[in-house]
């Protein structure tokens, strides 16, 4: 069920009400079968493989917390981690395995190896989990309605944010309708719904035509390119503030994911700002899990960077293009660690104004990230060499404005609005004064042309939200 | 403190008002207003005022554009003995839209003798990349009522797919986005198109020929489909007199090649729920599947064909009063694409159904 459709604000607003009826264990036990119903929606048996990974879990985590010796210890945080792990690398890579070891067609059959929604996500949440228990970061066994429901929660399964247990309940509140809750989730809501109904499902439609017929003009290339840039993250900001939103309603305070990402002005703050949960999760359980690196010395911090971004790059998935992303940046955040020390005394130094610097830094950001998103949309290497060599040596005419159709029109206004509202002297007052006064007047109005903009402009039979197939 | 909050309590159902005002508007004058001659509901509005045209008509034909542009309506009208035909056809029309058509024909007061339901392979097979459901009820906004939002529980699986498609027949807007946006996009263009439809309309007479397929390409020419988008560039480069008619053969052809097909029970039940509506209001009903060109297997494989022909006619068998049009045998001359008959295809189509109406006894052709 997505989170744009009617079926789930009806799903949300009863889950609401049963959980602001009962008392506080009754209102976790009832969330708890919410959110397997919602999971049962995908597929019949999605709920049996979420209880298992959780079990596993919940096992292995405890074992290891209890456990007397280090040895004991390892063994179980191994058996945990290993078992939240082979289902995601089952779904995820299973086939091209069976392909490569010559196992028969129906293995290879991509429709029957469907990667589970929300998998990438809690086998994730579950890794955290159990080293968190072999660690001691949570010394004491929590009640298992608890635990279910951290790994459960409806509104964060399908595709994240990806949390961890002390960030899920220190946050939680019992459930009872208070306006300024409301009204915050409805304004969450509803600018997540913009980004993905408006904004994504339409600039789509300009990067999937580029990505059909990639040898085109230049200029094509590039609109086709910076509206898969808009794409990617209005869709997963969108999913993310939905999510939220719900979360807020629920009673439970989910992280944000997203920080203005397109204002980073190295890549490293990129990922400071882009999909935090996950970078925080690999920072944590990859980077910092590496030998030799807490001695911070040289080879193992670079090797250590290059390869925990590789990691990254192969969890969005098994093809090689998703490899080359995540080598991609691995080597940008490297080249930065290299020279950080130069270009901030440079920075200092230099007689361009600040503001300048910035501006030109966020711009230089912009364009390596939007080349980091071609080898994440292409579906081959070929096909990215192919909008490459186009963005190189197409025509770079700028197309006269009778000649756009309709929805490049659309996209190209989208576009302009996108980066416009990226000017903090734009966004800040006005997200303060919403956030600040609820249910206001000119709070509503604005809701509500939100809402209408997004029946005018969506998209018919719009693509579902891209990190779900993650 | 009452008093403070009060100016803004009051802003705020002014604007709940203006909502409600406006929802109201596209409930009723609003298909006026924004459906212009280009939008796809054009075409439901066209057969609706056939059918204030024609209250006498004792033969209705529906399908998507294969009943559209197969069944030469003029035709017929002069052949026949006793009856007279309007054909309905809406394209791309699932069966929310073609049971939706019957009943804003019995609305209108027509009362047919016979019923001619066309059906394509697409009705039988359930798409996960396109909404049908979706689609037809956004052409069918210019005719959806209160009561549709009890129809669409025929043709929904779950309660929460009911509420996702019952949202759009409430909440208006949603379903005219497409005409919302060319009106926001394109304001001039749009207004000038929506008067067009409005001027269309008027002009309609009861006499005089009503719009049928005058196409006489052959998808002959366009053989080896296999190698014809290979051969495009050839035919563009050479500015060939009948590239429009190659690209729609290509794009048609492409649109359904490789599509995953099987038949689904559910929409087998859907088609079940259709021949019994269609039965309440007609004494005759004739199913003909559409034929089709498609001499390489690539757009209907053939266990889908076996499976789709053999369930059409368990069901036709079981319903009473329904009957199976009789079997064409046809070839690439037929038709203009891979789906769709071309004059000569369709000339012969409506003679065997007139034949399967009428009898024998038009042995002169259509």
């Amino acid at each position: 069920m997505a989170f744009d459709s009617f079926a789930y604000v009806v799903f949300l607003l009863a889950a609401w009400t049963v959980a602001t009826l009962l008392r506080k264990r009754g209102a976790t036990a009832a969330l708890i079968l919410a959110s397997y119903f919602f999971y049962s929606l995908a597929a019949w048996w999605y709920p049996l493989l979420l209880l298992g990974v959780s079990a596993a879990a919940w096992f292995c985590g405890n074992a290891a917390r209890s456990a007397k010796g280090k040895g004991l210890r390892r063994v179980a945080s191994g058996l945990g981690i290993t078992l939240a792990l082979a289902p995601l690398l089952l779904f995820k890579y299973g086939s091209q395995w069976l392909s490569i070891g010559g196992a028969s067609s129906n293995w290879q059959d991509p429709a029957s190896w469907t990667m589970p929604v929300g998998l990438s996500f809690y086998a994730l949440q579950a890794i955290a989990w159990v080293v968190d228990c072999a660690r001691g970061d949570i010394p004491e066994r929590p009640p298992l309605l608890r635990f279910l429901l951290f790994f459960s929660f409806f509104p964060k399964l399908s595709a994240g944010p990806i949390l961890r247990y002390d960030d899920f309940f220190p946050k939680s509140r019992h459930v009872r309708p208070d306006a300024g809750v409301l009204w915050q989730a409805a304004l969450l809501f509803t600018h997540g719904v913009f980004k993905k109904v408006v904004i994504a499902d339409n600039a789509a439609l300009v990067a999937n035509s580029l990505y059909a017929a990639p040898e085109t003009t230049g200029t094509l290339a590039l609109f086709g390119v910076l509206a898969y840039s808009v794409q990617i993250y209005c869709d997963f900001a969108g999913y993310t503030d939905m999510a939220l939103a719900s979360g807020l309603l629920l009673g439970i305070r989910l992280p944000r994911n997203f920080q203005w990402p397109y204002l980073a002005t190295n890549p490293a703050e990129f990922w400071r700002r882009w999909h935090i949960t996950l970078s925080q999760w690999l920072r944590d359980y990859v980077y910092l899990a590496l030998p030799g690196i807490r001695r911070r010395g040289a080879l193992p911090v670079y090797g250590g960077l290059l390869l925990t971004m590789l990691v990254c790059g192969l969890w969005h998935g098994s093809t090689l293009p998703f490899a080359v992303w995540g080598i991609y940046w691995g080597a940008l955040v490297l080249v930065y660690r290299l020279m950080q020390a130069h270009l901030e005394r440079w920075w200092k130094s230099s007689p361009v104004p600040g503001w300048a610097m910035t501006v030109a830094a966020v711009a230089m950001m912009q364009a390596l990230t939007a080349i980091s998103w071609v080898f994440f949309r292409a579906e081959s290497l070929s096909q990215a060499e192919l909008v490459f060599a186009s963005l190189a040596d197409g025509g770079w005419a700028m197309p006269a404005l009778a000649t756009l159709s309709e929805q490049q029109l659309l996209v190209a206004i989208l576009l302009a609005g996108f980066w416009l509202f990226h000017w903090k002297a734009l966004h800040g007052p006005l997200l303060r004064t919403m956030e600040g006064r609820p249910w206001h007047p000119a709070g509503v109005a604005w809701l509500l042309l939100l809402l209408s903009l997004a029946s005018v402009f969506r998209v018919p039979n719009a693509v579902p939200f891209l990190y779900f197939r993650f | 403190m009452a008093k403070r909050h009060a100016p803004g309590w009051t802003l705020n159902l002014a604007l709940l008002a203006a909502c409600l005002a406006g929802v109201a508007w596209f409930w009723g004058p609003a298909a006026g207003a924004l459906i212009s001659i280009d939008s796809g509901s054009a075409q439901v509005l066209f057969r609706k005022r056939l059918c204030e045209l024609h209250p006498r008509a004792n033969v209705l034909v529906f399908g998507n554009s294969i009943a559209g542009e197969g069944f030469l309506v003029n035709a017929f009208n002069e052949k026949a003995r006793s009856h007279f035909a309007l054909n309905l056809g809406v394209p791309s029309a699932h069966w929310f839209l073609l049971e939706r058509m019957a009943t804003m024909a019995r609305e209108q007061g027509l009362r047919p003798a016979v019923v001619v339901l066309l059906t394509a392979p697409e009705h039988f097979s359930e798409r996960k990349d396109f909404d049908f459901l979706e689609n037809d009820l956004a052409l069918a906004k210019p005719i959806l009522s209160a009561k549709d939002l009890e129809r669409l529980g025929a043709h929904v699986s779950t309660p929460l797919d009911y509420v996702n498609y019952a949202g759009p027949v409430l909440l208006r807007p949603m379903l005219y986005s497409g005409e919302l946006r060319s009106a926001a996009l394109s304001p001039n263009l749009h207004r000038r198109q929506t008067e067009a439809l409005q001027a269309h309309l008027a002009d309609m007479q009861a006499e005089g020929p009503m719009a049928e397929n005058g196409n006489t390409f052959s998808a002959c020419d366009a053989t080896p489909l296999a190698t014809l988008a290979d051969r495009m560039p050839a035919l563009r480069a050479a500015a060939d007199p009948r590239l429009g008619e190659f690209e729609r053969v290509l794009a048609g052809l492409n649109a359904r090649a490789g599509v995953p097909m099987a038949v689904d029970a559910r929409e087998l039940r859907r088609f079940r729920h259709l021949l019994l509506l269609l039965r309440e209001m007609t004494p005759k009903v004739i199913v003909a599947p559409a034929s089709y060109y498609d001499p390489g297997f690539t757009q209907y494989p053939p266990p889908f064909r076996r499976e789709m022909r053999d369930a059409i006619a368990a069901i036709v068998s079981e319903t009473p009063g329904t009957e199976l049009a009789p079997a064409l045998n046809t070839d690439c001359t037929d038709f203009m694409d891979t789906v769709h008959f071309n004059h000569k295809g369709a000339g012969r189509f409506t003679e065997s159904i007139l034949e399967a109406i009428e009898g024998a006894g038009h042995s002169d052709g259509v």
